[in-house]
């Protein structure tokens, strides 16, 4: 045994660049699995704790329980703990705490956590509500709690499961519901099937002189188990070196791509490294196994082979795939290395098959693993990319506070206070048009806009059907108010519907005046407005989607009409660059989030802030936005450019933006304390988008998934140059003897370079299907939103995934074409001689 | 006519105190159509003269001249390209591709030339004459070693080169296939026409041939 040892470590000394590429290999995988194990358990316990944090603990909801179903609840030996929620995660009937059942009791929703998380949970769903007596719900109400090919159950009582939850532990109720620690599992797999591989092709390189030096060994008579030991010793030695280097540093890399990403991304919740002696001892175990596995196939060779087919390196398996004969017709469409090239992909097409099934399971990664992150990352919907602005100020200038509508009412039919009231609003108006100017003196501070929208304005108030109608004419706006002329509505009330319908059909909104210039600067750049003319004072500029002739607006108050000289009219969409990209909502409903029904249409009138309070200043609530834009966001001609959302999103970005953003919002809140403006809410977006952005485990599954990609792609390189390593070692005798018989240099590159393209090309071709056809998969199951169909191909993708192909397929080469400049072909001949 | 003309070649190994001439002033000429035995201890040089035959490696100082052509004055590429069409050269690991069948290997040389056409007729009597006719499709590995030599100078018949060197051709040959491949090598020779030279160290073998060179002190000698 000693003697196979020293053997082994003579090896190692005269052979060292072997034990090390070795090593360095075992290193690379180890490291691989290291880290993409613990990083994906991290991101799924980060992503529980933080479901927990959200929705609570609980794996199902009871709803509508009596006192005493609870108490039997709470006694079920199925379940391991209860809560009683004092408000039910579902809109369900009057289930709730403190309310009445039909029958008159208390009901209550209760959160359960299982004993035993199986998907014997949801199928035993109806055995644990007839155990505590739960009411039997109505067949209409009754829901698919677990749904499998061979299996779906009804609850008949009204338990609901928490599948998010549930999914993270493993178990889902769907065939189709993604994001569950089973597709983690997956993740670890993939990541230790490319571990397995790169190994491979490590043992793979240094196959030949050791299959050799067996061979000679077996001529003089060892035994199997010295043999085993003679194969499996410098695996073994180099795995003693690379498992705990592989994972130190695997560990190390993660320690420090932690402590960055909370830095930087994590500002709610925290990633912690999941690293337990049980993971640890799992990933050992994992890179053990891989290791020794990597041995087992030259063992294999080893032993089945004959001692001169070892000795003379004759691979008799490789003898099996021989095919036809490609140089043979009497004369070639092809350059002979052409030839040759197509004839070795065929010959070795074990080993390219192994490297292009991963290039293809690389592919599919690429292009769903991308699909889905641009789903969970950038909103898609026209309009709601990042807007021009940073920060907006939002303020109630018509109120002085949240209690003053209340007190108004109240007060209304007092005259003095309506007039403080209005001195007032007035006061505040002058303040926050103040404060907007102080705001543009601050240091980054590109502009700050004034915008003001009159909340009590409506278009069509106060006006009958017919009226309403003839008015909808006057716009050119067609709607059918038909239907209020039924039975179903007395004429008040249907006026009344018709009113609220049309709510938001004429829009006015004041702007500054330097923000109303430019409006009319950029209409006569596009040649919507001639030099030459001159515009009235009071004009204004229109925005809708359906054209309007008129070189007038009518807006009615009361009895009058008012007609506004339209200067030129925008067109959404065509016009995009210049309006506010929330157009269809001023940013303080935009910041509240309500959702204002913008229909084709529907007219917004920007005017001048003069004209605005001559025609709106009488209204009692209007709402003040001051919106403001930075420095760092002015484009070298003046311009305030928008934003890439790349800008916001991808690393650094966010937190730096939010930063700067933060700064200046605080300088904002001191100028209106010095102003006495209280109640103004200050919004940065950055901050907005950044908290928004994590919310739900979307950050963390965004992490995950960037993670796998990149692991994939690291991995597919690192094979790709293994697999080149190890062919220049097996083939270096084939390329001198194709220099001996008149092939140039230039012609063996070639020769490689279309081997690469060949086995590139088939890979391209099975990838970019499969990852499509994945692709109509993850559509379906929601996590590409942004698709419009399932045939909606991301084009830009699939470019990005044959420059993906091309860089790994290209990188290697450039080292195979150095080993193959340092290729010295004499002493190739004599060494192999 | 001369095919090949060596005058006062040198070439040195190592450098400093370990420089060693391993070749000296060394100057032979060879007529087409001779077969000439280069023979010499192990580490005479002969494999050496060889490389420097077929271009594979540069003399210090002297002339190589093949077909009348002074292959120092040739450049890299063109050296390669006459050494395809030209010279042959066997080595004792007989130089066939592992990947190509016996028939392929033959044709290599000329489907490397863009535009030569793979003569059927030549390519099936060449194999006849070789006795390869049954092995034509199969591999190397699955040759014997006298086969492989056989297919080895079957290349250089097919692609006509006018000279093959060989390095140590029976090597690892009993001695029945060593006859029988000297003996192919001297039709080779005179059925063919061609210049070969063979390197080895088997004296019996030598006298097979019609001329022999011998390598001493890096000096060459005839007889």
């Amino acid at each position: 045994m000693a003697v196979f040892w020293k053997l082994i470590r003579k090896e190692i000394r005269q052979k060292p660049a072997r034990f090390l590429i070795l090593a360095l290999g075992m290193t690379a995988a180890v490291f691989l699995i290291t880290v993409m194990t613990i990083f994906s358990t991290s991101c799924l316990q980060a992503m529980i704790r933080q479901e927990i944090e959200e929705n609570g603990p609980y794996e199902a909801v009871l709803h509508n329980l009596t006192e005493e179903q609870v108490q039997r609840l709470e006694e079920n030996g199925r379940i391991r703990k209860v809560w009683r929620l004092a408000e039910c995660p579902r809109d369900f009937g009057n289930a709730g705490e403190g309310k009445e059942g039909e029958d008159g009791q208390r009901r209550v929703c209760c959160g359960v956590t299982y004993c035993h998380r199986t998907h014997g949970i949801f199928k035993e769903v109806n055995e644990l509500g007839a155990e505590i007596d739960m009411d039997p719900l109505p067949e209409e109400k009754r829901e698919t709690v677990f749904s499998r090919r061979n299996l779906t159950v009804v609850s008949s009582y009204d338990i609901t499961f928490n599948n998010k939850l549930l999914g993270y532990y493993g178990l889902n109720a769907s065939e189709v519901k993604g994001g569950s620690a089973w597709s983690i599992g997956m993740i670890d797999f993939v990541i230790t099937i490319f571990a397995a591989v790169i190994l491979y092709y490590v043992v793979l390189s240094g196959m030949e002189e050791k299959l050799k030096t067996a061979g000679l060994l077996d001529g003089i008579g060892i035994s199997d188990g010295q043999k085993r030991l003679y194969i499996y010793g410098e695996n073994l030695l180099a795995g003693v070196l690379a498992v705990p280097l592989g994972m130190g540093l695997g560990l190390l890399a993660l320690f420090l791509s932690c402590r960055e990403l909370n830095e930087r991304f994590l500002p709610a919740y925290d990633l912690e490294l999941a690293v337990s002696p049980l993971w640890l001892g799992a990933v050992l175990t994992g890179s053990v196994a891989v290791i020794l596995c990597s041995a087992s196939g030259l063992y294999a060779r080893a032993r089945k082979e004959r001692i001169l087919d070892l000795v003379s390196g004759y691979d008799r398996e490789e003898e099996v795939n021989r095919t036809m004969v490609l140089l043979r017709a009497k004369r070639h469409f092809f350059k002979a290395e052409t030839l040759l090239a197509a004839k070795n992909v065929i010959l070795n097409h074990r080993n390219y098959g192994v490297s292009c099934a991963l290039l293809v399971i690389s592919l599919c990664v690429f292009l769903n693993g991308m699909m889905y992150i641009r789903g969970l990352a950038a909103p898609y919907e026209k309009g709601q990319d990042y807007p021009k602005i940073s920060l907006w100020v939002k303020a109630e200038a018509g109120r002085s506070g949240p209690e003053s509508g209340k007190a108004r009412d109240e007060e209304a039919k007092n005259e003095e206070a309506k007039n403080t009231e209005a001195e007032e609003a007035a006061s505040r108006e002058a303040a926050l048009e103040e404060l907007a100017g102080r705001i543009e003196d601050l240091e980054g501070v590109a502009q700050a806009s004034v915008v003001k929208e009159a909340n009590t304005f409506h278009a069509t108030e106060g006006m009958s059907l017919s009226q309403i109608e003839a008015y909808l004419d006057d716009l050119q706006i067609k709607r059918y108010l038909d239907f209020y002329d039924s039975d179903q509505y007395d004429r008040q009330e249907a006026e009344l519907l018709a009113q609220m319908d049309l709510y938001y059909v004429v829009r006015v909104l004041g702007v500054d005046d330097d923000t109303f210039q430019k409006y009319l600067n950029y209409g006569q750049e596009k040649g919507c407005i001639r030099e030459s003319e001159k515009l009235p004072e009071d004009s204004a500029v229109l925005v809708r989607e359906t054209a309007y002739e008129e070189e007038s607006f009518p807006l009615i108050f009361g009895e009058e009409i008012c007609e506004i000289p339209l200067a030129f009219t925008m067109v959404p969409g065509e016009h995009e660059e210049m309006l506010r990209p929330e157009y269809l909502k001023t940013a303080a409903e935009s910041a509240d989030g309500l959702d204002i029904p913008y229909m084709a249409g529907d007219s917004i009138l920007y005017v001048p802030m003069e004209t605005f309070e001559q025609l709106l200043g009488e209204e009692p609530e209007k709402t003040i936005c001051l919106e403001i834009s930075l420095d760092r966001d002015v484009a070298k001609t003046g311009e305030i450019r928008r934003a890439d959302l790349n800008e916001v999103i991808y690393p650094g970005n966010a937190p730096k933006r939010a930063g700067e953003e933060g700064k200046i919002r605080e300088e904002i809140e001191t100028l209106a304390q010095d102003l006495g403006l209280g109640g103004l809410e200050v919004v940065s977006f950055a901050e907005e988008y950044q908290q928004s952005f994590f919310v739900g485990g979307k950050g963390l599954h965004l992490m995950l998934v960037a993670a796998l990609v990149s692991a994939c792609w690291l991995a597919a390189l690192l094979v790709v140059l293994q697999k080149d390593a190890a062919s220049l070692r097996r083939r270096r005798r084939e390329f001198a003897l194709l220099q001996t018989i008149g092939m140039t240099r230039g012609r063996i590159l070639k020769m490689l370079i279309l081997e690469h393209f060949l086995y590139a090309l088939a890979g391209l071709g099975f990838g970019i299907p499969v990852s499509l056809f994945i692709l109509t998969g993850l559509y379906n199951d929601g996590g590409a939103p942004q698709m419009t169909s399932p045939g909606d191909v991301p084009w830009d993708l699939v470019a990005g995934q044959a420059l993906m192909t091309a860089c790994v397929v290209l990188l290697p080469l450039i080292f195979l074409l150095r080993e193959m400049k340092n290729l010295d072909l004499v002493e190739t001949i004599r060494r192999e001689e | 006519m001369e095919a090949i003309r060596v005058q006062g070649v040198w070439k040195t190994y190592g450098n400093g105190p370990e420089k060693e001439s391993i070749l000296r002033d060394v100057s032979f000429a060879l007529e087409e159509g001779s077969f000439t035995a280069l023979t010499g201890i192990s580490g005479s040089g002969k494999t050496t003269l060889l490389h420097l035959l077929a271009g594979l490696q540069d003399p210090e100082a002297g002339e190589i001249f093949l077909l009348g052509r002074n292959m120092r004055e040739m450049i890299k590429k063109e050296r390669i390209l006459f050494r395809r069409r030209h010279v042959s050269l066997v080595l004792q690991e007989a130089a066939l591709l592992p990947n190509l069948t016996v028939e392929e290997n033959l044709a290599l040389p000329v489907v490397m030339d863009t535009g030569r056409l793979v003569e059927e007729e030549k390519l099936e009597r060449i194999l006849k004459d070789l006795a390869l006719a049954e092995a034509r499709n199969r591999y190397p590995a699955q040759l014997s070693g006298g086969e492989r030599q056989r297919a080895v100078f079957g290349r250089a018949l097919f692609s006509e080169a006018e000279i093959l060197l060989a390095d140590e051709p029976c090597a690892r040959l009993d001695r029945r296939q060593s006859l029988e491949t000297v003996g192919m090598l001297k039709r080779c020779a005179g059925l063919w026409g061609r210049t070969v030279l063979m390197a080895t160290h088997d004296l019996d073998l030598a006298q097979i041939c019609d001329r022999i060179l011998t390598l001493e002190d890096g000096q060459i000698r005839e007889g």
